[in-house]
């Protein structure tokens, strides 16, 4: 069976739950990723924050409740709700039912969540430990060089 | 494919000015001409700076490691994908600028090596204050941090002192391998381990530092400063490397040295030392497995050692002298 640990992606990168929300931006931009995770002082995941978070955080929610916003294609108001939030801490957005998998989770199982859920990638954990990623790629890839 | 044992230490090796190393082997190599390459020749592009250099070799020897330090642009991407690509877990922190490119030409016929290096990107205080954060977590992971290498442009000079500190505080040793100017500045942070890079400056606290006398007298006044220091090592003289602990003094001889290729000695040396640390050998013993590494580098064409059981077979070929 092939496991998430023989797949990881090791990049470590990730923002502390103080970051400000400019900074996961940046990081997000800088480091081409749509979400990122968020860890405590000590390391210890806490979840993750997507670009969806941000930009759900940004829409005000009488356009979430308008079926269509065509007509209000010169209105400004999400790019300046962001302006507006960018000081604030990543911990206020950070999604903490964010999925993960474990080093011993089978691929098929990551799989099956990036699926279901739609998103791009999933932190792998080992106890509270972020130690890498698995990406859609990965999971593409996993059957390339056998 | 060689698969490195797990050997269940985690190094943290920091780069601040890591760099894409590009070198060039050439059978002759004359300014003020084109050179097209041929039969014989090549080009390796290879993610490099001291760090990364470290952390290839330690990988190699079985052990766990997690590398940082600044990254930038398509470059950064370049290199962090490479060093993953070898089972090294990446944490750099990526800024606006660009990870530079160093360029070495290897002159086969003459036996000459050029090297030019870039500045390296320029790093905002945010970045570095976004680093060192990011630094103090990694160090509640790890079990040794190897500093080494520039600091790059707009990062100030004490920042290797901030991170022993840090280091420190978490109770972790820290060995760092750097220019003299930032070596002056590291001694009252007292790392482990001190490993000068004197390849372009010979000069520490304003003297001259070449050949063993000099070497000897200086290893021992740092240990004076440096108080928490066990060892200074000059490996700029790979004929004649010098160890200066609190105790004795050692100098470290290879017999029939036949030079290849001088890019990365002192990095394959110092991830020598660390891996028979860190595998609780004597010290005598810690020396030459070091100088083994080393010269199992030198004696190759590539910047990384690609067979590392030349290794165990070389360490027969090194002399240690102990010195009163």
């Amino acid at each position: 069976m092939r496991r998430v640990r023989d797949y990881i992606h090791k990049d470590l990168s990730c923002v502390n739950e103080n970051s400000s929300l400019r900074r996961v931006i940046n990081t997000m931009k800088l480091h081409r990723i749509s979400a990122i995770p968020v860890v405590d002082v000590m390391g210890n995941y806490i979840g993750c924050i997507s670009e969806k978070d941000i930009l759900n955080a940004a829409v005000p929610s009488y356009m979430k409740s308008i079926y269509n916003t065509s007509f209000m294609a010169h209105l400004d108001q999400i790019t300046s709700n962001l302006q507006d939030i960018l000081n604030e801490k990543a911990m206020q957005y950070v999604d903490n039912k964010y999925p993960y998998v474990r080093p011993d989770d089978s691929m098929s199982y990551a799989a099956d969540l990036l699926y279901r859920t739609k998103l791009r990638m999933l932190p792998v954990l080992e106890g509270e430990t972020l130690i890498g990623l698995i990406t859609r790629i990965e999971i593409l890839s996993a059957s390339l060089n056998e | 494919m060689y698969v490195p044992i797990n050997l269940g230490n985690m190094v943290l090796t920091v780069t601040l000015n890591p760099a894409i190393d590009k070198l060039i082997i050439l059978n002759r190599f004359n300014i003020h001409k084109l050179h097209r390459l041929r039969k014989g020749e090549m080009s390796l592009i290879t993610p490099g700076g001291k760090g990364v250099n470290i952390a290839y070799t330690l990988k190699l020897l079985g052990h766990d490691i997690v590398t940082s330090g600044f990254a930038g642009g398509h470059s950064g991407h370049m290199l962090c994908d490479a060093i993953r690509q070898t089972g090294i877990a990446t944490n750099f922190i990526f800024t606006q600028g660009s990870t530079r490119t160093n360029i070495a030409v290897l002159n086969q016929k003459d036996e000459t090596l050029t090297e030019i290096n870039d500045f390296g990107q320029h790093v905002p205080k945010e970045d570095v204050d976004f680093f060192l954060e990011n630094y103090e977590r990694l160090l509640n992971r790890i079990d040794l941090v190897v500093i080494a290498g520039s600091i790059p442009l707009g990062v100030a000079k004490n920042i290797y002192c901030e991170m022993i500190e840090m280091a420190h505080k978490h109770g972790k040793k820290t060995i760092v391998h750097t220019v003299p100017q930032y070596t002056e500045c590291i001694i009252k942070a007292s790392p482990f381990v001190i490993n000068p890079d004197m390849r372009s400056h010979h000069k520490l606290f304003g003297k001259k530092v070449d050949g063993i006398e000099q070497f000897i007298e200086t290893g021992r006044s740092i240990l004076i400063k440096a108080v928490k220091t066990e060892y200074v090592v000059f490996t700029h003289r790979i004929e004649n490397v010098v160890a200066v602990t609190r105790n004795k003094t050692y100098i470290i001889r290879p017999k029939d040295l036949k030079i290849v290729n001088m890019l990365g000695y002192a990095d394959a040396y110092l991830a020598g030392f660390i891996h028979a640390y860190l595998q609780g050998k004597s010290i005598q013993e810690m020396l030459k497995y070091a100088s083994a590494t080393g010269l199992t580098n030198v004696e190759d064409l590539y910047k990384e050692i690609q067979d590392i059981k030349k290794i165990e077979q070389n360490i027969s070929r090194i002399d240690v002298e102990e010195v009163v």
